[in-house]
């Protein structure tokens, strides 16, 4: 199975407005906190590479606006996601019960192929602030009822467990990733015409 | 319809033929289109189908393919299967309607595809039998028991003489036969002459012995008096009752009637969003209604039923008569597909369109209980299936020899042409606008007295930076610039009075009231974040405790109860931070930020309509002013042009430095040189880039890479420079370029500028707000939108009711 081919993984991060989405992908790509992130607008992406289980992948990280309303934009986005991580702050507890809404408008607006065990990850942010309302079991509890999804505890701020949530990401998008390639395996990926409308044809909402 | 349920070459097709051009995804066609049945943006006028062969053999293919899936149809009349052949037959029908071609042999083929659909509609009708029969069973508990229904049709076959009986104490005994009349149809204007109080009354189109004629009759009466026994007379309901009751009333005709020949009218001219028409007849003579109730869609439906006629080149709402047509295309449409077997004669198709106007529930349930009657309790056996129509759909009708592949050749007119461009203009900035150049524009008492020359200054070179705080007031529609210093000193104060009230509002909240209410406190929430997230690293806003951060959130907070339904959208700190920078102070910046929200705030819609539309504009400009690009974006899946949406929501605030943006935005305040310069702007910049954003086949990640890294490195005056010159270049090109781009930068005025019907304005703001700034979607407001849109839009009339039908079960159980 292992060629020489260039993997790209595409994760996509979602959550609340302020949760840390921003300050994670980067924390984690560059290796260093700013509080002087601005809010994000539209879309942007990181891309690091990484070792996974000896081979190296190119992750394609997408860090996306959170207020609800810019949502409808988020297919252009979401399209070909491996991996979708879900963000919560855990002193804020809305931004927790949010996560069900962002899991759920994502399967519907990426449908990927086998929504049962497309890879989520849940990262519980801002563990560094004392005020933390949220606790790990109820975030564990969430995670396991659907469908076992990973989840880590993190701080952008402090870096901790950063390195390994993502770690995990990349695992758990490659694995995806080699799932979906199964059927073209060669060397230089085949396109076939008009492949994007066959496999988007059900995507989108309903009137 | 359905919008989901089309396919990309049928959404393509549907935003065609309303002017818009194809964008490569398809979730944004989807909402583009779902937007413009909503708000009724349906210019179906200004597209021809260049090839209507072509056409035709799509429509059969697709007519074959539907016929699989009403195949797979059985029993439920919600599911998918029917939902989707139900769209996409509306779809068809629409289409095939718009085919128009003199070839007797494509006419005829025409015509079988018209009656394949009948033939399609028949089948699911018999596939859904079961579940089509407990819907008619349900329907006595919508006030039409089974007596009602017959009393229906006794009626309706006698209106056509009702007109007579009514009227027949006028001595002529031609009083025509009503071909079409709409209830509610106010007179505004006689040969330029104002009626300062409209008059109510009928616009109808009878025909007598001599003749078509438009006439109109004014009545004094409210639909709502009929309201207590509607039972009985659902078809007809509005016009007889009004007839009589007024009848009734011995001085109701307060003006005489109008009558215009069919053959005397020259032109007419549509606005308002359909709800005015002017009609121009020979001798001058010139009438303007106003239609109270619903729009004039059906109206000139029937029209162009009996008329020719062609869009005037100068203006988009105007239509010249060619003359009257042998044969109407719409009689042809209903009578080949006969959909009103009891009813054949044609005013019934009007009378069926007018009570659905007004009743619109009644008169679907009323007429599908007779669409189940006559095609579903007979067998399939006592329904031959016409040969032709089985032909079709077994695939041995062939159109000609040639019968070409699946390709979609319509296209809009204007597009047809091949655009060419004059060269662009060089062009020479200015110096910015000094004190000089203020104070020689203004009197002595602070008036300005030439605000145009000011903006023209400003255009061209910006305002130096000490006059910014005093000008932008004026920008921004804080002071008027006829104001005198003292005016606007006074005026500051009752804003400043004002803004305290609403700052107390929010001030005053107690935690408890905020527990219960959900929307304020997450409105404050947003506003905590982001102002904690607003350019931290100016010094006006660095550091812990920063005292004008606590500014950016009272006024944002404000601005929270002065504008709830909008209430915070992200980008509105970084719209309000160089404003507030500027200012200093929070009551002139709130008020300042105030006018530059009520410029942007379709930035922020809801559904984002605002953007979308802008984008798509965008896509438009570019297409004509850099083909090459659109051309490039199409292959690379970037049409959505999705990387140019943050320049757009913050207005470039990202892209350029404090004082850089200043500029530019004072720039665009200016409304110079044209509207929607910023649109121009990016057209510049992506022109500009053009090397950059192609190369090495970029696709849509790295273009939109590309777009966010050019952040703080565009070449502000260049840019300016080279929008201007785009700008002078399009004028220039005059006709050659496609009429939506001239509207677009209002090179031709688009609807509500036309410079004919300022007058009107005040009516039309006052009584339909076009737009406000969040509209709350109400689910049961969009079912009716989306009815009365499907319905009347449709050029057919009868494909709305199924989808009407569908609305209306859905809103019921």
């Amino acid at each position: 199975m292992s060629t020489k081919k260039k993997v790209l993984l595409k994760v996509i991060i979602l959550g609340d407005s302020g949760v840390g989405k921003t300050s994670l992908m980067n924390q984690y790509v560059n290796k260093k906190f700013s509080g002087g992130y601005k809010a994000t607008i539209g879309a942007d992406f990181l891309t690091k590479d990484v070792m996974v289980d000896d081979r190296i992948v190119t992750m394609q990280i997408w860090d996306t606006a959170g207020q609800e309303r810019f949502q409808s934009l988020g297919v252009a986005f979401y399209r070909g996601a491996d991996c979708c991580v879900l963000v919560f702050d855990v002193s804020l507890p809305s931004t927790f019960k949010s996560l069900d809404s962002w899991r759920d408008e994502f399967l519907v607006q990426a449908s990927p192929r086998d929504p049962e065990n497309f890879p989520f990850v849940v990262l519980g942010n801002k563990i560094d602030l004392e005020n933390r309302t949220i606790q790990s079991k109820r975030a564990q509890q969430w995670c396991q009822n659907k469908n076992n999804i990973p989840y880590f505890e993190t701080s952008a701020k402090e870096a901790i467990n950063v390195e390994q949530a993502f770690q995990t990401i990349a695992k758990n998008a490659l694995a995806q990733e080699s799932d979906q390639d199964i059927y073209n395996e060669f060397p230089d990926q085949i396109k076939l015409p008009g492949d994007n409308k066959l496999n988007n044809s059900d995507a989108g909402c309903s009137c | 319809m359905e919008v989901f349920r089309l396919d990309d070459e049928e959404l393509e097709y549907e935003l065609k033929i309303r002017g818009y051009s194809v964008i490569d995804d398809r979730n944004v066609m989807r909402n583009l289109l779902r937007g413009l049945i909503k708000t009724g943006e349906n210019n179906l006028e200004n597209y021809v189908i260049q090839n209507p062969e072509n056409e035709i053999s799509i429509c059969t293919s697709k007519l074959r393919e539907l016929k699989n899936f009403i195949d797979k149809i059985n029993d439920n009349k919600y599911s998918d299967n029917y939902r989707t052949a139900d769209t996409k037959l509306s779809h068809l029908l629409g289409r095939i309607d718009r085919i128009t071609t003199t070839d007797p042999k494509l006419l005829k083929s025409r015509s079988i595809l018209l009656k394949t659909i009948l033939y399609l509609m028949r089948e699911m009708e018999t596939r859904t039998s079961v579940g089509a029969k407990s819907n008619a069973l349900s329907i006595p508990q919508y006030n039409i028991t089974p007596v009602s229904r017959t009393l229906v049709i006794t009626n309706s076959k006698m209106s056509t003489n009702l007109p007579n009986e009514q009227n027949n104490t006028k001595k002529d005994d031609d009083q025509g036969t009503e071909i079409f009349s709409h209830q509610g149809v106010a007179l505004k204007k006689t040969n330029f002459e104002h009626k300062s109080d409209p008059v109510t009354g009928t616009l109808s189109i009878i025909q007598h012995k001599n003749g078509k004629f438009i006439e109109w009759k004014s009545t004094e009466l409210s639909f709502e008096s009929d309201n207590t026994d509607a039972e009985w007379d659902v078809v007809d309901t509005v016009r007889r009752r009004t007839c009589s009751t007024s009848s009734n009333i011995e001085n109701y005709q307060q003006l005489p009637p109008i009558k215009v020949a069919m053959s005397d009218l020259r032109s007419y001219k549509i606005k308002h969003s359909s709800r005015q028409i002017s009609l121009i007849a020979s001798a001058n003579m010139r009438y303007s209604f106003l239609f109270q109730c619903g729009n004039s869609d059906s109206f000139i439906c029937a029209l162009r039923a009996i008329l020719q006629t062609r869009r005037a080149g100068n203006s988009r709402n105007t239509y010249i008569v060619v003359g009257e047509r042998e044969e109407s295309k719409f009689n042809k449409s209903f009578n080949e597909i006969n959909i009103f077997p009891d009813e054949v004669s044609q005013p019934n198709v009007w009378n069926f369109m007018r009570s659905l106007q007004h009743r619109p529930y009644e008169t679907t349930m009323q007429t599908f209980s007779k669409l189940t009657d006559t095609l579903l309790y007979r067998t399939p056996e006592q329904r031959p299936v016409d040969a032709e129509v089985a032909e079709l759909l077994t695939e041995s009708f062939h159109l000609s020899e040639n019968d070409k592949t699946l390709e979609s050749d319509y296209t809009i007119i204007d597009e047809a042409k091949k655009i060419i461009l004059e060269p662009r203009p060089r062009i020479v900035r200015g110096a910015p606008l000094n004190i000089q150049d203020w104070a020689s524009r203004s009197d002595s008492e602070g008036r300005v007295t030439d605000p145009d020359g000011i903006k023209q200054i400003i255009f061209k070179g910006g305002i130096e930076p000490p006059l910014r705080y005093k000008v932008w007031k004026y920008l921004l529609n804080y002071y008027p610039w006829n104001y005198t210093s003292a005016e606007c000193d006074a005026l500051h104060k009752q804003k400043m009075t004002e803004y305290f009230v609403m700052k107390r509002q929010w001030q005053t909240m107690t935690l408890e009231q905020e527990e219960r209410f959900s929307s304020f406190r997450d409105r404050k929430n947003l506003v905590e974040k982001d102002v904690n997230r607003t350019d931290r690293t100016l010094p006006f806003y660095a550091g812990e405790n920063n005292p004008n951060l606590k500014l950016l959130n009272d006024i944002l907070m404000t601005y929270v109860m002065y504008n709830f339904d909008l209430g915070y959208v992200q980008g509105m700190s970084d719209l309000l931070s160089p404003i507030l920078y500027l200012m200093g102070n929070e009551v002139d910046a709130f008020w300042c930020f105030v006018g530059f929200m009520n410029r942007v705030y379709h930035n922020f819609d809801l559904d984002q309509a605002g953007m979308k539309k802008q984008l798509s504009e965008l896509y438009s400009l570019l297409k004509v002013v850099v083909p090459e690009l659109t051309d490039y974006f199409k292959k690379h899946e970037s049409s959505n042009m999705f990387f140019c949406f943050r320049w757009l929501l913050v207005h470039f605030k990202r892209e350029f430095s404090q004082d850089e943006i200043m500029t530019l935005w004072e720039i665009f305040w200016t409304d110079l040189p044209c509207k929607n310069f910023h649109l121009l702007f990016c057209v510049a910049i992506l022109d500009v880039e053009r090397d950059g954003l192609t190369q090495d086949g970029n696709g849509f990640t790295e273009i939109l890479k590309y777009v966010n890294e050019l952040s703080c490195k565009i070449d502000l005056c260049k840019i300016l420079t080279e929008a201007e010159s785009i700008y002078e270049q399009l004028k220039k090109s005059g006709e050659n370029i496609p009429l939506v781009v001239r509207q677009i930068i209002g090179l031709t005025p688009a609807d509500e500028n036309d410079s004919d019907n300022s007058d009107d304005e005040s009516f039309v703001n006052t009584t339909y707000p076009v737009s406000s700034p969040s509209r709350t979607l109400d689910d049961n407001d969009s079912i009716i939108d989306d009815i009365e849109k499907v319905t009347f839009t449709s050029e057919t009339g009868e494909i709305g009711f199924e989808a009407f039908e569908r609305a209306i079960s859905s809103n019921y159980y």
